[in-house]
């Protein structure tokens, strides 16, 4: 078979863009109404809904911690996310990635603050294209703020590797598959402090810090769009109370004048 | 006056200036902020604290009123879960929900046995007489008491007929501390 070529003679890859070039990210925040709170992300061609409810009493009750809240996630990519059909449920992928989700967001939500408690963090994959647990975890660190649990920063995560023999960020399906090396990070973007760290592949000691301080730089770009997320969402809900509070004026005025003309 | 909108993370002040105040946590020799919100400052306290602009998660405190479900009923007392506030039905809880009503806070009235006036599974509107981590309630009041019960044979839901309580299967009455709005579905007073 041929080998596909990733990476062109100017340095572009397959999708046009440089190597330290995000695909393009749009975020909502609280798309549910019934959740405390949510978040629906499109990273590329990534689409994923990421729930939050909670802090609640911890069930089973042999799970709580007089301590502290636990933070419970579970990752769940729907059967109709990949190419082929994945059979749907929980796998030892998902398990895994919930598991690691889980810990990462454990260590940036103020757990102290609600013990005996947990927090239910659900992530759900509609489209995945390569990426889908930086994906979902942004997504989480977003519900979780807009769900108004006390963090410490909100987690930005990003993926990056090594594609040809070039250091390339947020890797897409094909730079993945055929890519040399595999490296998802998550980091509380203020103090670039890691929360999850795992990695597929070979790189040397200079290459991988090379690939740490770009995927820094892009998680913090990221962080700056989890924030614009939320601040429009926030602006959104002032303008509404903005409207019914003229519009009650408004027709204060009229039943004033009516009453006047009476 | 522009607001200053903090996000979780931001830092707010430096622990020698001000308290770490709600919303806030104090990391090291800094003030952050916890929650996504407006930052204010209280000069009289000299606190930092943080208006937030999402919900919160809720908190039962005194004079709250909350809808419990009966778990457990003993002549003297009822031990009870609490299912939601009143004020906020759809956030979950974040601590212990088991509380208790004594045989002392059932009514106004004399009551001689708790096991007459509440049976296990009935839905109760009560208010919170104690702060948590030990929840005690009263059902004190023409607004409190059963909103929702079942029938202790059949288990279906009881009807309202004439201030006593009746099922429509087995014929025959059955006495509760009802609310004065029992069976009309609402969970506030109001």
């Amino acid at each position: 078979m041929e080998k596909i070529k990733l990476i062109d003679e100017k340095g572009k890859r397959i999708d046009g863009r440089g190597a330290k070039d995000l695909r393009p990210i749009k975020i909502k925040v609280h798309p549910l109404n019934r959740a405390d709170g949510s978040c629906y992300i499109e990273w590329g061609t990534n689409k994923v809904i990421a729930s939050v409810y909670g802090p609640k009493e911890a069930q089973p009750k042999h799970l709580q911690d007089p301590l502290r809240a636990i933070v419970r996630c579970n990752y769940d990519m729907a059967s109709f996310s990949v190419d082929e059909r994945k059979r749907p449920g929980p796998d030892r992928r998902s398990s895994e990635i919930s598991k690691v989700i889980g810990e990462a967001l454990e260590n940036a939500v103020l757990t102290n603050l609600f013990p005996r408690t947990m927090i239910e963090v659900n992530i759900e994959v509609l489209e995945a294209d390569a990426g889908t647990r930086c994906t979902g975890l942004t997504a989480a660190g977003i519900a979780l703020a807009d769900a108004g649990i006390p963090m410490r920063d909100i987690p930005a995560a990003c993926a990056g590797g090594k594609v040809d023999g070039k250091i390339v960020v947020d890797l897409r399906k094909e730079e993945d598959q055929a890519g040399d090396a595999d490296l998802p990070i998550a980091i509380l973007p203020r103090t670039k402090e890691i929360l999850l760290m795992q990695m597929d592949g070979d790189l040397s000691e200079k290459e991988f810090y090379e690939l740490l301080d770009l995927l820094a730089d892009a998680c913090i770009n990221i962080s700056e769009m989890q924030k614009k997320a939320l601040l429009d969402r926030y602006k959104q809900e002032e303008d509404v109370e903005e409207d019914k509070e003229t519009e009650g004026k408004k027709t204060e005025n009229k039943e004033i004048k009516k009453e006047e003309e009476e | 006056m522009k607001k200053n909108i903090v996000f979780p993370g931001d830092r707010l002040a430096s622990a020698e200036e001000l308290l770490p105040g709600e919303g806030t946590y104090a990391n090291g020799e800094h003030i952050c902020a916890a929650i996504f919100g407006e930052f204010e400052t209280d000069q009289k306290k000299r606190c930092a604290s943080i208006k937030p602009f999402t919900v919160l998660p809720t908190r039962i405190k005194e004079g709250d009123e909350v809808i419990v479900r009966a778990r457990e009923v003993s002549p003297e007392r009822a031990f009870l879960k609490i299912i939601c506030k009143v004020e906020e039905p759809e956030r979950s809880i974040p601590h212990e929900t088991d509380a208790v009503l004594h045989i002392s806070q059932i009514s106004n009235q004399y009551t001689t046995d708790v096991t007459k006036e509440y049976h296990p599974n009935d839905i109760i509107r009560a208010k919170v007489i104690s702060d948590p981590p030990s929840l005690h309630l009263s059902t004190k009041g023409k607004e409190f008491g059963v909103i929702k019960a079942y029938c202790t044979r059949c288990r279906r839901p009881l009807k309202k007929r004439n201030n006593t309580l009746y099922c429509d299967e087995c014929k025959r009455p059955e006495m509760r501390k009802m609310a004065s709005d029992y069976g009309e579905g609402r969970l506030t007073s109001k």
